[in-house]
């Protein structure tokens, strides 16, 4: 990769236009030299953020079990958690929910909007600040007093490495669950109804008998739950699910950023008046968008149990791996969703990083030592210094509950590569997957 | 709908009856928020019934009770209780479960207690685990049906484990977080108000931040 050191960057239109807000990046050290310094990266090395969404069906089995086991997933550990409040959105029917209707959710909600509020940590008065941007992109950065009303060259640079690195990296993961039932609806229907008869019990024929209709819809509620219970627990063997995952980008590029500091920017040092209008505007801005990637399909596998487990844990064995195995088709098939790791230790011509089968390094993956660098104008910039190949038997098996069901690799910590080439890698340098 | 609720230990090993003490005095004869069925069931919304949005939260004040007398009187017939026997027996025979010890059951539902080494789990009839034995207490939660002056057993269970609380479904789901108070549960659940629209919708506001 070739580093492009750029000249004096172009005056930008924000520059021209008499902006009331600016808010600028101060680098608390090294700022003075800033040709291709190798940036440090640790924990925070501007990762990816996603906003996982699920789709289930509530008319068919299992859904309550798959909506609390999917709620309590966590986020992937390589993405920042990018998500908001809303989590879950029904479906129709049985079957996977047309894209076009998922994206027209989408934009009638206005989640591109809400998610770049989620950047600026936009509180109820409409007020912004960078805070979590500064967090994530681990700029070493401090807000300055936005009363100057100015912004720095170097302030500029720092935004718009940011916008590029962090905010145009932010993805809507929408996943649409659907059980494979092998048995038919109305048999389902029968047996429910079957188990109702005969536990929906006395307490329900009592009240009605005598008139209490309240009284009977709580008691054969509650007896027809203990029914769904068992017919749930005896029909669990063989438990699958299809997955359909599209995927989404926050649509954040040079004039998106640039109107969005211009018309839209609020801090609290904004006068009333002009708060109150940019706030207004914001709220009806049609500004920003999600760019739809494309999707993935996952069925999952036949589950294999060792030692203790529980109807739970088949469950949600089955709904993260199929989630994994879907963000790692989808980054095969979209670079741009592609994660890089850190490297964690090197030693000699081998060199470990916490990303395994789980991502799905396996013998036949390769990956590229990025070396992320700083350029002129303060941009960041990778440079590609080795190429790494897993190595048998030490590619980490971190997959969910690979490590109870003892599987080969899951008692490792991370993957060890042997480099390929001769390089001077360091921890803390990225590796990315290539093709 | 407001309906009281009485929480009723499921597990009183004698060797936990120090710590039981403890909860009934925290707990009992105190108000006590628990879930609480509202609004119309019907046979079609069963699963919903499992989401806090048919529930709702209140202050409810709950009886002293014996929970293992209450279990036991709920038991039933003597099919019943030869099921138990059976299951007991097929739990016996797992090699991951050691120091097993059967303990009681919430006579309603095809789930069943035991007792491994003083961790709680549950069962269903067919021997196959519902829950891990990983919890030190397993309360069932019942509702009261003034309309016929008793008490309904809830689809819920309330667990600790570390001396945290959460919620767990019949089938061994886990609803909450786990809260270092049971007060804290209302507020713990992971699905949310914000989690109950469908695609066709335009969510307020509200329900996004």
């Amino acid at each position: 990769m070739e580093i492009k050191v750029e000249g004096k960057p172009k005056k930008s239109s924000l520059m021209k236009k008499n902006i009331l807000v600016s808010v600028v990046f101060m680098i608390a050290s090294a700022s003075v030299l800033f040709a291709q310094q190798p940036k440090p990266t640790g924990d925070k090395y501007g990762r990816s953020s996603i906003y996982p969404v699920l789709i289930p069906h509530p008319q068919t089995k299992f859904s309550s079990q798959i909506d609390y086991v999917y709620l309590s997933l966590p986020t992937p550990d390589k993405y920042e958690n990018h998500s908001l409040k809303v989590r879950r959105v029904e479906g129709f029917g049985e079957k996977w929910v047309d894209e076009k209707i998922i994206t027209e959710f989408l934009e009638k909600n206005n989640v591109a909007r809400r998610m770049v509020e989620k950047w600026f940590n936009r509180d109820e008065n409409g007020i912004f600040n960078v805070d979590l941007v500064a967090e994530r992109g681990n700029y070493n950065a401090t807000v300055l007093d936005v009363e100057e009303a100015r912004m720095s060259t170097r302030g500029l640079a720092m935004l718009a490495d940011a916008g590029e690195e962090l905010i145009d990296k932010t993805f809507v993961m929408v996943s649409d669950i659907v059980y494979v039932d092998k048995e038919k609806q109305a048999q389902t229907a029968a047996t429910v109804l079957r188990i109702f008869g005969e536990i929906a019990s006395a307490a329900a024929a009592a009240a009605a008998s005598d008139g209490n209709d309240d009284a009977a819809t709580v008691a054969s509620g509650v007896s027809a739950l203990a029914g769904l219970g068992a017919l749930v627990a005896s029909n669990l063997e063989g438990f699958t699910v299809k997955v359909k995952t599209h995927l989404y980008q926050l649509q954040w590029n040079e004039e998106v950023a640039d109107e969005f500091y211009t018309r839209y920017w609020v801090d609290k040092n904004t006068p009333e008046a002009e708060r109150m209008n940019r706030k207004e505007m914001f709220d009806k801005s049609g500004l920003f968008h999600l760019k739809y990637l494309g999707s993935y399909v996952d069925k999952s596998e036949q589950t294999v149990f060792k030692g203790l487990y529980s109807k739970e844990d088949v469950i949600k064995k089955v709904c993260a791996r199929a989630i994994d195995r879907s963000i790692v088709g989808l980054q095969q098939a979209y670079d741009v969703f592609k994660v890089k790791t850190p490297i964690t230790n090197v030693e000699g011509s081998t060199v470990q990083a916490q990303i395994g089968m789980k991502e799905g390094v396996s013998e036949k993956t390769k990956f590229e030592v990025l070396q992320r660098v700083e350029k002129e104008n303060g941009r960041t910039a990778y440079r590609r210094i080795a190429t790494l190949k897993p190595q048998k038997k030490q590619i980490w098996d971190n997959r969910f509950m690979a490590y109870e069901e003892q599987a080969e690799g899951s008692n490792l910590n991370a993957t060890t590569f042997s480099v390929v080439g001769a390089a001077n890698i360091l921890p803390g340098m990225l590796i990315r997957q290539i093709k | 709908m407001f309906l009281p609720v009485l929480a009723v230990v499921l597990t009183v090993p004698a060797a936990a009856q120090e710590s039981d003490n403890a909860v009934k005095e925290a707990y009992y004869g105190k108000n006590v928020p628990v879930w609480q069925m509202k609004g119309e069931v019907t046979n079609m919304d069963m699963q919903k019934v499992l989401y806090p949005k048919n529930f709702s939260w209140d202050k409810v004040t709950v009886s002293e009770t014996d929970g293992k007398e209450e279990v036991k009187s709920q038991s039933g017939s003597e099919n019943k209780r030869d099921e138990y026997n059976t299951l007991a027996g097929k739990l016996q025979a797992n090699k991951d479960l050691k120091a097993l010890k059967a303990v009681g059951f919430p006579g309603v539902y095809d789930v069943y207690l035991f007792d491994n080494g003083g961790k709680f789990g549950m069962a269903y009839k067919d021997g196959k685990l519902t829950a891990k034995p990983e919890y030190d207490k397993i309360y069932a939660v019942y509702q009261k049906v003034p309309q016929i002056d008793d008490y309904a057993l809830l689809p819920v269970f309330m667990v600790s484990r570390n001396k945290e609380y959460a919620l767990v479904d019949l089938f061994g789901s886990v609803l909450t977080r786990f809260c270092k108070d049971p007060e804290m549960l209302k507020d713990a659940c992971l699905i949310s108000e914000s989690d109950h629209f469908n695609l066709k919708q335009i969510i307020p506001d509200k329900y996004w931040k």
